[in-house]
């Protein structure tokens, strides 16, 4: 880890911090992707980047320095527009790919 | 997320992508407002949705990510417009009619009356012609609590009264008070008088001081009992009146002149198979019907007809009365033809009518004494002069009148 992610780290933990304390949403204060899952079959995905690959098992989601992996099966796009999407389909994981 | 109909109402379109950069695209999609939904990987091909409108500004993005984009299907309203203007004489008379229903039940094209038993329904009927409600009215011009008000000012056994509407038929809903007539607190006393001019058989009297006895003869309104029973004091002298309502039963002798006359000739409707039946409509009191035609057709006569006219009114869901009525009208032709009554058939018919008369009399609780019956003929036919002696209860209540007191 060269200095400058252990200062990015640092910012996001001291965002983390600042929003805990004056009680704000940290999705918006750190600028971190919210993930909202109805059961195992439907995923509402706020404030992302965008999507790096999508296949009917997988779809990998850019977000703010990191990406994420939903797998599953017969994974299926029902909404995507500049505010959020939704993912339905069986949801298996959920993963964090953190940027190296 | 919109909702479905939005979406119905935007019009869309369901396009088939192909390429090696989709998520470029859709990506690129998002990054300048393009919305898309249902996006499904079919192998090598992704399905997706978007508005119609949107579909356009796609162009340069599917160039830049080399995507092939091929619209498989078309839904929503715009894409329905072709197919409304081909068929606009339909949609225009849907709307057109739709409009019209809108109109017409702004007005009242019925009125019902419920629950009145003593108020008739004429007599509701003359209430609310003097409060100018009559049929065709706007609804909106009536006021039903001022109504309803003034309902139970006019008529005093009404206790409750509602008046509302049902699509386009008025209610006038209303209770009435159980007891026919209203009970008087205080009574302002009552004499009963004669009805008519006889000699008294009987008198019973319940209430109130007799004036007549039994075999006085009496004139028409001659007080037969009094509602004002004096009280004396110990001289035996008036000192007051107290006033009742008075009651008794009073049976009088008295004459009945009875007399009845058949005309010799008698008029007797006789039908022609001319028979027409036809249909007709009345719309906002147009009558339309082809009788004139038919008459113009078949030549006009100076005839006489009978007609029978069956008149529906048009109601849609039980409430809504239309201004539209239906119907057959059955007219048949005929002609009169005065026919002559034989002596004997005078005869019968005048005899027929005075037993009538006289059966009358009897279901009345009226007795006959005597009777003197002549039949008359003469040029135009025959008549029946009956003189009777009957004897039958009489008096009808008149109020006290003051003088009549103070002469007494």
């Amino acid at each position: 880890m060269n200095r400058r992610d252990i200062f990015k780290q640092d910012m996001i933990s001291a965002g983390e911090r600042f929003a805990d304390a004056f009680s704000l949403p940290k999705d918006m204060v750190v600028n971190a992707t919210l993930f909202h899952m109805v059961g195992t079959s439907e995923l509402f995905v706020e404030n992302f980047k965008g999507i790096i690959s999508y296949t009917c098992h997988d779809i990998i989601i850019k977000g703010n320095h990191v990406k994420y992996c939903v797998c599953g099966d017969c994974l299926m796009i029902e909404h995507y527009s500049n505010e959020d999407m939704k993912i339905s389909g069986s949801i298996k994981e959920v993963k964090v790919i953190r940027e190296a | 997320m919109q909702n479905k109909w939005i979406r119905l109402v935007r019009g869309c379109l369901v396009i088939r992508l192909g390429g090696d950069y989709m998520e470029r695209f859709f990506n690129m999609c998002r990054m300048h407002d393009i919305d898309l939904w249902d996006i499904k990987r079919e192998n090598d091909i992704c399905m997706c949705e978007a508005y119609a409108s949107d579909f356009l500004k796609m162009h340069p993005l599917l160039k830049k990510t080399g995507t092939k984009a091929s619209v498989v299907k078309k839904r929503g309203l715009p894409f329905y417009f072709p197919f409304i203007k081909k068929r606009i004489i339909f949609f225009a008379g849907v709307f057109i009619c739709l409009t019209m229903l809108n109109y017409v039940t702004d007005y009242v094209w019925a009125i019902e009356y419920v629950g009145n038993l003593q108020v008739s329904d004429d007599e509701l009927s003359d209430f609310l012609e003097q409060e100018s409600i009559h049929y065709g009215m706007k609804k909106s011009s009536i006021n039903c609590e001022d109504k309803e008000k003034k309902l139970r000012e006019t008529f005093q056994n009404v206790t409750w009264t509602s008046i509302y509407f049902e699509g386009t038929k008025l209610y006038i809903e209303i209770k009435e008070n159980e007891k026919s007539e209203p009970v008087s607190a205080e009574t302002k006393g009552t004499d009963i008088v004669a009805n008519e001019a006889g000699t008294i058989t009987s008198i019973v009297t319940r209430n109130g001081v007799p004036k007549v006895k039994a075999g006085d003869a009496v004139e028409k309104g001659q007080i037969l009992v009094g509602g004002g029973v004096p009280v004396y004091d110990e001289s035996q002298s008036i000192i007051d009146y107290q006033i009742y309502d008075a009651d008794a039963d009073i049976y009088i002798r008295t004459p009945v002149t009875y007399q009845f006359a058949v005309k010799s000739s008698y008029p007797v409707i006789n039908y022609t198979n001319n028979n027409v039946k036809m249909a007709f409509a009345e719309v906002c009191g147009y009558h339309i019907d082809g009788m004139f035609l038919y008459d113009l057709w078949k030549g006009t006569g100076e005839h006489l007809y009978e007609t029978i006219t069956e008149k529906h009114q048009v109601v849609l869901l039980d409430n809504i009365y239309l201004p539209v009525y239906y119907g057959k009208i059955n007219r048949k032709e005929y002609y009169i033809k005065y026919l002559t009554y034989t002596e004997d058939e005078m005869k019968l018919i005048l005899s027929d009518n005075f037993e009538k008369f006289i059966s009358g009399l009897q279901e009345k609780g009226i007795q006959i004494v005597e009777k003197n019956v002549k039949m008359v003929q003469n040029r135009s036919g025959m008549e029946l002069y009956g003189d009777l002696l009957v004897i039958k209860p009489t008096g009808e209540t008149a109020e006290i009148t003051t003088n009549h007191i103070d002469e007494e």
